[in-house]
């Protein structure tokens, strides 16, 4: 039965019409990953609309392409502009853009989408066969669980950007947190941080942060003509050469696929963290003197990044199918375009509609593949877009920025919190504080605050179940050797001992 | 600018925040505590949060002021000297002509953002400062920069208003 309907779900995506519908979605998922402040969550919110009256299955063939052209289309901004088109390519941008720079910015892309294909294509061996195994795994996780594990990603993110100084990454880290809890909290409807304004009650939303964060400081130092953001060459390379440098990497294209389906699995753990987690992991176990290169163009950076963070589209799409719960943002809105067409996901998808789970596994193969090879001949124009002069380019990208904070609400209030996170992007960036942890904090704020809380009303306020919990004293271990390492406490007492030793 | 005084610099306006953050948060924690909240329990109040944050924000930021000032041999002399070369610099850097260029740019963004949006309407608004602020920046020939702007501004029209049905701002 399996078969037959893996084979029902490739007969219809190569119908000429699903295929045409297949490209032009991954194309302009591509343009708008491409664009900075253009993100896979707005760009699937639009083409929802858009679809509501196609067939159901071109609709949803539509959707996964433009789900993955967007996500994948992050990384071209990322490494020629280093402004990550989306979230989703942050992490990418630290070895992307050095690379770059170095005059391999072509290969740099190629790397980068092909790792994303490869991604992406393995997640789907997951969303198939292993879906079972992996809801459970992720059931496991409680209120006290996801707290900890938004805190161990703000960390890591914090101790990999911040460049040696991981405090001014976890201070970066602590701001974004902050930013999260402005508003009406989740559980009493409390208002934190609002002064008594009817936007700010609303919250802040993540895109106008995202957007004025990253783009913005970008757009002001290139009126100062400064080469930080200079865009950069699609340098000529040789296909074999991509290719060996995949062949060879393929182990840490395997690890950082798991990584990312791990991480997309857990509800709310979206695709920039799979992306700083890979990266963290390949950094981690590499040597002493390879780990010096990570942040100077080291292509391992970009493998593990590209891989963990496509890998996340399909690791986000399991709880979507199997518990109606969405892995991530980008998620979330497809899980309404699901709904939308007429499809239920949750444990009874199963039994009503059990050629969906392979119509969507064929889908993503598919438009993985599309990606691959429109991403590979756009880039060019791409980079012919990037490669305006500044000068033109960036007031353009401003207009963009203000569509993009703009269109998730329609609330102007949204345009004004971009340029002010704009300026905050601006202070990080002078005082040499990373933007990405920031973010981070943004994102999780939320899913770390609603479960701290949770879990302590569920304890009236006692901290002691936290450490009765397996998983958790494993979270709470490695947060607090990556605390004292980073803050040189180990290197410290290895000092001491070696003094005793000699005494 | 040397690392070491921008972290110390960056340190002091942290720990303020720090400090800001966790006195606004006694007074949420105050607020939760009456009627209709009456939530006593720090721990299970919306403030517990923002109080823990607040106080690592400032643990944090001593810990980075101590880094800044490892190694000196008088810490409070350096601390004065790096606040001073901090002040001096940035007065000194809001003079060159980059950085000039740069408030200016951040200037007109500032009255599109503030000023022109949802006042007129977008196509106006966006062409108008695309426009001004090529010209501003001396990006190309004056009519150059108006045809880019005015066939950029009908491009995202195109693609936004009347292919995607959204509405702009």
């Amino acid at each position: 039965m399996t078969a037959q309907y893996l084979l029902n779900a490739i007969l219809t995506v190569l119908t000429p019409i699903n295929l045409l519908f297949l490209v032009l979605s991954t194309t302009a998922g591509l343009m708008m990953g491409v664009l900075p402040g253009l993100s896979a969550t707005m760009a699937i919110a639009l083409l929802t609309g858009l679809t509501y009256n196609f067939p159901t299955q071109s609709a949803l063939i539509a959707l996964i392409g433009v789900y993955v052209g967007s996500i994948s289309g992050g990384c071209q901004s990322a490494i020629l502009l280093n402004i990550p088109g989306t979230p989703a390519s942050a992490a990418t941008a630290l070895d992307g853009f050095p690379i770059a720079k170095q005059g391999k910015g072509g290969l740099g892309i190629f790397l980068a989408t092909t790792v994303s294909c490869l991604g992406t294509i393995i997640s789907v061996i997951f969303v198939l066969t292993l879906t079972p195994m992996l809801t459970s795994m992720a059931l496991k996780f409680a209120s006290w669980e996801f707290f900890l594990l938004s805190i161990f990603g703000i960390l890591i993110c914090g101790a990999i950007t911040a460049q040696g100084k991981a405090v001014k990454g976890w201070i970066s880290g602590i701001l974004g947190l902050l930013v999260a809890m402005i508003g009406l909290d989740t559980v009493d409807t409390f208002a934190r941080f609002s002064y008594g304004n009817v936007n700010m009650m609303s919250g802040i939303q993540l895109i106008p942060v995202m957007i004025g964060l990253f783009g913005f400081p970008e757009i002001v130092k290139s009126f100062k003509g400064d080469g930080a953001s200079e865009i950069q060459k699609l340098t000529k390379f040789k296909a074999r050469e991509g290719f060996k440098l995949v062949g060879k990497n393929i182990g840490t294209i395997i690890r950082s696929a798991f990584i990312g389906v791990g991480m997309g699995i857990i509800p709310g753990v979206g695709e920039d963290v799979g992306g700083w987690l890979s990266y963290w992991a390949t950094k981690s176990l590499s040597s002493e003197e390879e780990k010096q290169t990570f942040g100077t163009g080291n292509p391992r950076g970009v493998i593990s990044a590209e891989t963990g963070n496509n890998a996340c589209i399909g690791g986000a799409i399991i709880p979507v199918l199997s518990l109606a719960v969405p892995g991530s943002a980008p998620a979330a809105v497809l899980l309404a375009a699901f709904l939308m067409h007429g499809y239920r996901p949750g444990p009874l998808l199963m039994t009503e509609s059990p050629d969906f789970v392979y119509n969507v596994g064929i889908y993503l193969v598919f438009a993985a593949i599309a990606m691959w090879v429109i991403a590979l001949l756009m880039a060019k124009v791409t980079v012919r877009v990037l490669r305006m002069n500044k000068k033109i380019l960036m007031p353009i990208i401003y207009v963009l920025c203000i569509i993009g904070s703009y269109l998730i609400n329609y609330n102007m209030f949204d345009i004004k919190v971009m340029f002010a996170f704009g300026i905050v992007g601006m202070f990080l960036s002078y005082m040499d504080c990373p933007p990405a942890p920031f973010l981070l904090g943004v994102i999780l704020g939320p899913m770390a605050d609603s479960n701290l809380r949770r879990a302590l009303r569920l304890s009236d306020g006692s901290f002691a179940p936290m450490f009765q919990r397996p998983i958790c004293i494993v979270f709470l271990i490695v947060i607090a050797a990556m605390i004292l390492s980073q803050l040189g406490v180990f290197r410290q007492l290895k000092k001491v001992n070696t003094r005793r030793k000699t005494a | 600018m040397e690392n070491k005084t921008k972290d110390t610099v960056f340190s002091i306006i942290m720990m303020l925040l720090g400090g800001y953050v966790v006195i606004e948060s006694v007074r949420m924690a105050r607020k939760a505590a009456s009627p209709p909240y009456n939530i006593t329990t720090l721990s299970v109040s919306p403030a517990f949060l923002p109080v823990i944050l607040g106080i690592a924000l400032i643990v944090f930021s001593v810990i980075l002021l101590i880094m800044s000032l490892v190694g000196e041999k008088h810490p409070a002399k350096a601390f004065a000297q790096h606040i001073t070369t901090f002040s001096t610099r940035f007065v000194a850097a809001l003079q060159t002509p980059g950085i000039l260029k740069m408030i200016g740019g951040v200037a007109i963004m500032a009255v599109l953002t503030f000023l022109m949006m949802g006042r007129i309407p977008f196509w106006i608004g966006g062409t108008l400062f695309m426009f001004a602020t090529m010209l501003f920046l001396r990006a190309t020939k004056w009519w150059k920069s108006l045809l880019s702007s005015i066939i950029v501004m009908a491009a995202m029209v195109l693609l936004f208003q009347v292919a995607f049905g959204t509405t702009l701002p």
